[in-house]
Order: structure tokens, then sequence, then C-alpha cells
């Protein structure tokens, strides 16, 4: 859950994109997913001149995350009824998204979405990013480009074979490569804060390969979860 | 040679509160050589700092100590001795000498005969430094270099579970005995490094969530933060004249070598690489010798205080970083690829030799008499700090708390 004094300064200039998407599955929070509704938030409530509840809207909607939204668009642009998944523009939408992204905030709480995976591992002595996370990456980098307000540190580590301080500039490093990743797929580099720790905070205490593989990584902490 | 011997240095009492729970330290020694200078160390009449000094010389690697019972007689201080039993004994020097509030002791010539010479150590409260003293004029007697016994040592200590650990930043006597905590977080502490006169600390604390350079004074406690940029504070060193700190800093992710002014502010850049550049050591007021990954792996470059990219000083082994200079010997850490040593060069010939036998040895630290170099390994599955002889032959696992230790920076000479 986000504080809503953050939530409240929400302001995005939505994006219109008449595409389609599959329905949230039942039970989920309605999602962003890439709507038609050009969307995007004021903060204050009650603007809702926007048709952003066609389509679907882009709005986080059913009041996850505090108040605000109204659309930004008197013209109501926007996806034409589509059947709407959330509320749109009214009244309790928040968070505001771009409307872009086929994540909402609310998948960072969902253990089975692809944005609960939040550690990136690295070979030994490289901060090149393994293909494998390459899809973790684009989905976090997908969310932060609909959710400019969020914001994430990311920390590097590294294993303890190396010098000290050689590490702390290697984990750094690590940081960067996650960060200048994702800034190519729209992630606002001011959105996210580096820190290298080097060797100094272990995720694995023991000796070997496998304490090393999964000392040798970078963390991705969502500020204020 | 091995020698498994094993010296219980029991802490006189009341020395300092904090310690009273961990009252016995141990010095491992773990090796000696048998090609040094005989020396035979008679224990004192009135105290037991004979053994203080007999781990002292034996770190240097350059005595070896005759066991007094082969003395064939009684030796006590300003009393007569026969010349020929102790020559027997394979001694060139024997040191005898009484402890009551001071030290006296004289060092024998068992070759001559004579009394080579004579000294007096006023009495302090920290008793054991009272044996380094004598440890410092016995080396410079019979070597003619200056002894680097007497000095202090800071290390970083960490316990607890993997992410959450707790950190302390500690000073203890060079053979880690009387240690006291400067200061401790529940964030990383890391790269101590002393100013040369020896009364305040750069270090690097990540207390505020990011790495930031303070300055401490072990006097007072004051501490205070030198180089907060963006990006990465990290490895600070102190220049030999006191006027400025090197260290590495990152501008969007990029780290460089940098200089400021030891009381704060005067920001130069050195180096501008696009590799990796850190760890710079002072080989003297105008030379940095520093870590950068230009050619791919860690190496060591050197470069000067005008700025402008180094030149490559080390070939020898794929990965070579976090040196420490005294003179013309360089200490690093080498990746052998079985293991992380400790290698020290000489930088005129650009040879080296390992000095250290762990695998995860790393953080070397002259002695400021270039003799000897303290580093951190592992024993028993912890950390510990250990002292190696420059000359490669001698080994000891220093007395630390049962804690994992690492990251030591021997001190400048103190007086």
């Amino acid at each position: 859950m986000y504080p809503k004094v953050f939530l409240a300064s929400v302001l995005t200039v939505g994006i219109l994109s008449g595409c389609q998407t599959a329905p949230p599955p039942p039970g989920s929070i309605p999602e962003i997913n890439a709507l038609g509704g050009g969307v995007g938030g004021m903060g204050q409530g009650g603007m809702g001149q926007m048709g952003a509840g066609q389509g679907q809207a882009g709005v986080g909607g059913n009041g996850q995350y505090g108040n605000g939204a109204g659309g930004l668009n008197p013209n109501g642009l926007g996806g034409a009824g589509q059947g709407g998944y959330g509320q749109g523009g009214y009244g309790n939408g928040g968070m505001a998204g771009q409307g872009n992204s086929p994540y909402s905030p609310a998948d960072l709480n969902n253990p089975g979405s692809i944005l609960a995976q939040r550690i990136i591992y690295f070979d030994y002595d490289q901060a090149r990013i393994r293909a494998e996370y390459l899809p973790v990456l684009e989905a976090h980098a997908s969310l932060l480009a609909a959710y400019p307000n969020l914001k994430i540190r990311l920390e590097g580590h590294a294993d303890e074979r190396g010098s000290r301080e050689y590490n702390v500039a290697l984990s750094e490093r690590r940081g960067y490569s996650v960060r200048d990743y994702m800034a190519a797929r729209g992630l606002k580099n001011q959105q996210a804060e580096i820190v290298g720790y080097g060797e100094e905070v272990p995720a694995s205490l023991g000796h070997g390969e496998k304490s090393w593989s999964e000392n040798r990584r970078v963390e991705i902490i969502y500020v204020g979860e | 040679m091995k020698r498994q011997l094993i010296l219980f240095l029991v802490l006189v009492s009341g020395l300092v509160a904090s310690l009273t729970s961990r009252a016995e330290l141990v010095i491992r020694i773990t090796d000696g050589t048998n090609d040094g200078i005989p020396v035979m160390i008679v224990p004192f009449q009135g105290g037991d700092l004979a053994g203080v000094i007999e781990a002292d010389l034996q770190r240097t690697g350059l005595f070896t100590l005759i066991d007094p019972a082969k003395a064939g007689q009684a030796l006590a201080m300003g009393q007569p001795f026969q010349t020929e039993p102790l020559r027997a004994s394979g001694a060139e020097y024997v040191i005898v000498g009484k402890q009551a509030g001071s030290l006296e002791f004289e060092i024998l010539n068992a070759a001559t005969g004579k009394r080579a010479a004579g000294y007096r150590i006023a009495q302090i409260s920290n008793t054991r430094r009272m044996g380094h003293k004598a440890a410092d004029l016995i080396f410079e007697r019979l070597t003619g270099k200056r002894g680097a016994f007497d000095t202090q040592v800071a290390y970083v200590s960490a316990n607890g579970p993997a992410k959450a650990q707790t950190y302390q930043l500690i000073v203890a006597d060079a053979d880690g005995f009387n240690p006291r905590t400067i200061m401790r977080s529940n964030k990383p502490v890391m790269s101590p490094s002393w100013s040369p006169d020896g009364n305040r600390l750069a270090y690097v604390s990540f207390e505020s969530n990011r790495s930031v350079i303070y300055v401490q004074d072990l006097v007072s406690g004051d501490k205070r933060a030198l180089a907060d940029h963006p990006g990465m504070n990290s490895a600070p060193a102190w220049s030999p004249d006191g006027r400025f700190i090197a260290m590495s800093l990152s501008q969007e992710g990029n780290p460089d070598i940098y200089l400021m002014d030891a009381n704060g502010g005067g920001l130069r850049q050195i180096t501008t690489s696009k590799a990796i550049d850190t760890e710079p050591a002072w080989a003297n007021n105008n030379t940095l010798i520093y870590t950068s990954d230009q050619s791919g792996s860690p190496q060591l470059y050197r470069t000067t205080v005008a700025g402008g990219e180094g030149s490559r000083l080390t070939f020898t082994g794929e990965y070579n970083a976090a040196p420490s200079v005294v003179g013309n010997t360089v200490a690093m850490v080498r990746d052998i690829g079985s293991a992380n040593r400790i290698a020290l060069m000489n930088a005129s010939s650009s040879d080296s030799k390992l000095v250290s036998e762990g695998t995860y040895d790393e953080s070397p630290s002259l002695a400021p008499n270039g003799e000897m170099v303290i580093y951190a390994t592992e024993a028993g599955g912890r950390g510990v700090l250990a002292v190696a002889s420059a000359n490669g032959k001698a080994r000891q696992v220093l007395a630390t708390q049962v804690d994992d230790v690492r990251d030591p920076a021997w001190s400048p000479y103190l007086d």
C-alpha cells in the first residue's frame, strides 16, 4: 500500500492507445491494461470530466490507491466503451499511470506476478545482465514508466572474492547496469537511486559458488514499500 | 617451517572494562623462521612481557627464538653470565630484564660476552605496550631498522545473521590486544584510513543508507562527514603530509580517483577513465597507486596528484587490487585462480611474491616500516586478522574477538 501523501501528488498525462486487452482475472484489481482510456489522474478527485471510464479505464480504480483521479482530458478521450473495468476517472481512482503498461502497483504485492521478482543475479566480476532476467526488468520498467511517481532503490552487491572497495564499485556498476536497461524501456533516471554495498551485506554468509551466486545481486526495492 | 606454537597471553585484569567479558585473547603463530637472527629472551623478573616481545619479533620473520632452557645457567638482569653455554645454545643475542613498575632490560652479545645495550622503559598503564616499546628497541638495535610494534590497527568487526549484521569500527594494539570500539552501526562500515599523526580515522559508513566518508577524532570521538557526494563515496586514503584525502567517487556509475582537502572542500579529480578507478594509496605526497579495471580486470596503476591516466604497474595475475604502499614495497590482493592471496611487489624491479597462505585473503596494510603486512583472512569459519612478514617467512593470526573481523589498517608510527 502506498502512502496517501505520495499518491495525492500524482499527475500524469494520458496516453491513448486503442488496443484491447484481455480482462483481468476474476478478483483482481482492475489494471491499467493498455488502454484505451486515456487516463491520467490529477490528484484531486472530482475533476472527472474525462471519459476514462470507458474502455479499460486506465486509472487504478476502486480506491486502492487513495483518492484522486479524474482526467486531465476534458474531451474524455478514450476507447469507446469496451466494458470498462474499474471506475475510470471517477472518485476513487488513485495512482495515475500512463495507461500503457500491463502492470499496476497492485501487482507488486501479488506473489504470482513477475513483479514479485526483485533480485537480479550476476556472474563473477560482471555487471552484464543475464538474459533470463531481461523479462523481469522489462516488467518493472513497464510499471515504472507507467507510474513515474514510483521510485526505486537499486542496491548492488558482490560476493566476497576480490577486494572490498573494488567490490563496492562493481556492485554500484551492477546497479547502473540494471537502471540503464530499464531506462531504455521507459524508466526515468530520477526514479532510481543506486547504492553499491560491495560484499558488506551478504545474503548468504557461507563460502562457495552457491553462496557467492546468491550474493552477486541487485535488489530492486520500491521506496515506501 | 610450520610451528603450531600457541601462546596464550592472558590479559592482566583491570585493563579495560569492556574487555572483562573476553579476558583471554590468543595470538596463534602459524609460521616462524629457523634462519633468522637467533635471539633468546629470558623470562623477565617481575613480569610476563618476554612473551609479548617474543611474539613481536617472531612476526617479522627476521628472528629465530632460542629456548631459554638451553642457556645452561640461570640468567638475570645485571648478573654475570657464562659465554660458552650461550654460544652452544645457538643464540647470538640474549635479552634479560626485570619489570618493577618500569621495565629495564639488557641485550647481551653471546659471541663477545659483552652487554651490547641497556634500556629502561617508564611505566605506562597499558603494560603490554611497554613490551612493544622494548621490542621496537631490540628490533632497531639488531637490524638497524625502526621497529613498528608499538603501533595500532583499525579494523571492522561484524556479527549477527545475514542481512541483519551489526558493524563496529575498532582500534586495537598492533597485536590485536586492547580493542576499543570507535563507532558502531547496523549499516556497513568499512575502509578505515589513519591520519599521519595517528589522531584521526577516515572511513566509509552506510549509516545514511548510502556511502559517505567520515572523519572521526579518536580522542574526542567527534565525527563529521567529509565526502557526501551523489553516487559512491569510497576508499579514503590520507596523504603522508596530512593535507589531502584521496578517495574514489562515482558519477553516474563511473568511479574515479579524487582528492579533497582533509579539512573539507577543495574537490579535485585525478583520473578520468571510463573504468572503475578506486582504492588509492599514497606512495609519497605526489604519487598515487590505485586499482583500475581499464584493461578488463582489476590491476594496479600509478599516477600523480597532477592528474591524468595512470601507467600500469602489475602484469602478474589476472586480478591485483587494494594496494598498500611503504617505500618501494606495494602490497596487494592477488587472485591466483584457486585463492586470493596477499602479494608484495618491489616497485622498482616489479618482482613480487606471495606472503599469505589462505584462501580468502584480502585488505593488506603494511606496517609503517614495511617489514610486516596485516591482512584479513579466515580461520575456523570466521574472519580473522593475520600478519605476515615482508620476507614471507612468518605468519601470525592476531588476537581478536569472536566476531567476524576484516578490513585492517595499520597505523602510522605513533610517537
